[in-house]
């Protein structure tokens, strides 16, 4: 059986940076969310957020939609199916790490 | 973690914090109870003219409050089943409002229905969300309060076949309990939304500013034709008729001030295009209000409240009287910001002043349109002095 260090190895890089996560988070708890949104949320700089969506629209994690909204330029993000799946994962990894650490016992100096 | 918990959370519950509307259905039926006891002797079935004020007003403002919030805090479309949780508080209350209508015209005893939806409705959020949204609390102890009214008042008939007086009291009172209710959680939703999400970007906000500066804001103009209209029907015709126009003087208004507004905005859009250029934003204000804003619209409503349940069929004092404080303080404790919104306090003052000696509806209809105007005043004024930098 793995030991919880090797779950912790096995997490998702992409998906186990804090503000990645964050993006991630938000957009699995609703159908889609615009750029607005996400910077209000997670309190990431303009420019930190769009490289962030960026690579995970690379790796197929979210769709980025621009469209205009009467006379708004809107960009919305949705969370893509590989996404939810990938976001699934994660959580399941870490609820592994979790459990393990709980069977660890401290180490004794003699 | 708390903070991805606090992500999920707000993206989750979104529809729902967004509490302004809930808030202003709930001081619409205030100042429809209000309006109620200053009219007097109405032709209509007056106990429900509150939950008329109440749905009017939060229909008439959605469209332009959704605007605001996407404006300030962004958008997060909601699945399916998000959008009937968020709807269903409202939309309960409103179909109980109609049984109640309903009971009360065949002659059926029973709690207000309405009454029992906002405490059902409460409830069931607090059991949800438990602590985070414990304010909800307040909805379920005025949706029991204002049910246990409507039960110990016996069912009577008045002329024609319309409600006891005493019978449509306990109602008027009965929905002044859930407008409270329905103002203290909205509001209370709204200010946990507005803290769990980070401060907007300062430069939206700057440019916000800039737009809203480039001409005269669509609430502005509202104010100031509802305060026209209020006082020229104040003058011409009698108290009761003011009490009772009102909720049609406001649908007017509105309609005015949107006609007005998509006027501007063509004249915008047109030379927007001619210089091949992007055609204007919407019009919507930035809806990150200040706790301070917030406890003030609940003092002034809660003063209401206590006017239409302790002293009806007289002036207005304690809503005059808070609004000229509550504004006061406003202006005072952050001057340089507020200081075009002064002229409100003083008008408040003067409304009270000189409406001790008028009747109770010309004394109300006179305040309502000093305030607007003072009010349509102050955001002329602000926009124009707005920053100009974006």
């Amino acid at each position: 059986m793995p030991t919880p260090f090797e779950y912790l190895q096995s997490l998702n890089r992409l998906v186990h940076e804090p503000a990645r996560l964050a993006i991630l988070v938000a957009l699995s708890a609703c159908d889609k969310a615009d750029f607005l949104f996400l910077l209000n949320i997670t309190g990431l700089t303009k420019g930190n957020l769009s490289s962030h969506l960026s690579k995970l629209e690379q790796a197929g994690l979210v769709e980025i939609e621009k469209k205009f909204e009467g006379k708004t330029p809107v960009t919305y993000i949705k969370l893509t199916l590989q996404g939810k799946e990938a976001l699934k994962e994660y959580w399941k990894s870490v609820d592994k790490v979790r459990a393990g650490i709980r069977h660890l016992k401290p180490l004794r100096a003699d | 973690m708390q903070d991805i918990r606090r992500i999920a959370f707000v993206s989750q519950r979104y529809l729902e914090l967004q509490g302004i509307g809930p808030a202003l259905c709930g001081a619409g039926m205030i100042l429809g109870a209000l309006v109620v006891h200053l009219a007097g002797d109405a032709s209509i079935p007056a106990p429900f003219i509150p939950l008329l004020f109440g749905g009017m007003l939060e229909g008439n403002v959605r469209p332009y409050l959704q605007r605001s919030y996407q404006r300030s805090f962004g958008s997060a479309v909601a699945t399916r089943g998000q959008q009937w949780t968020a709807m269903l508080p409202l939309l309960l209350m409103m179909m109980g409002g109609l049984a109640d209508i309903t009971f009360q015209f065949v002659g059926h005893f029973a709690p207000s229905v309405a009454a029992v939806a906002l405490a059902a409705t409460s409830s069931m959020v607090v059991f949800m969300d438990g602590r985070c949204r414990m304010h909800h609390v307040i909805g379920v102890v005025a949706g029991v309060a204002a049910a246990i009214v409507t039960t110990i008042i016996p069912h009577s008939f008045g002329a024609w076949g319309s409600i006891g007086p005493a019978r449509g009291e306990a109602y008027v009172l009965a929905y002044t309990l859930v407008g409270l209710g329905l103002l203290a959680t909205g509001l209370l939703d709204h200010h946990l939304l507005a803290s769990l999400m980070r401060p907007a970007d300062p430069a939206a906000v700057a440019w916000t500013a800039a737009a809203a500066r480039a001409r005269i804001p669509g609430r502005a103009t509202f104010a100031m034709l509802f305060s026209f209209c209020v006082g020229g029907v104040a003058w011409a015709v009698d108290g009761g008729t003011v009490a009772v126009a009102l909720p049609a003087l406001i649908i007017v208004s509105g309609a005015l001030a949107r006609a007005g507004g998509s006027i501007g905005d063509l004249r915008l859009a047109f030379r927007a295009f001619s210089r091949c250029e992007r055609p204007p934003v919407l019009n919507a204000v930035n809806l990150d209000v200040p706790a301070d804003a917030l406890v003030a619209f609940y003092v002034i409503a809660a003063a209401a409240a206590v006017d239409s349940a302790l002293f009806p069929h007289r002036v207005p004092l304690a809503l005059m009287a808070s609004t000229a404080s509550m504004t006061a303080w406003l202006v005072v404790r952050d001057w340089p910001e507020r200081r075009h919104y002064a002229l409100v306090p003083v008008a408040a003052m003067l409304s009270l002043a000189i409406g001790l000696t008028l009747d109770p509806s010309r004394a109300f209809a006179m305040f309502v349109s000093a305030i607007s105007a003072a009010l349509a005043v102050a955001w002329i004024v602000a926009a124009r002095t707005a920053p100009r930098s974006a």
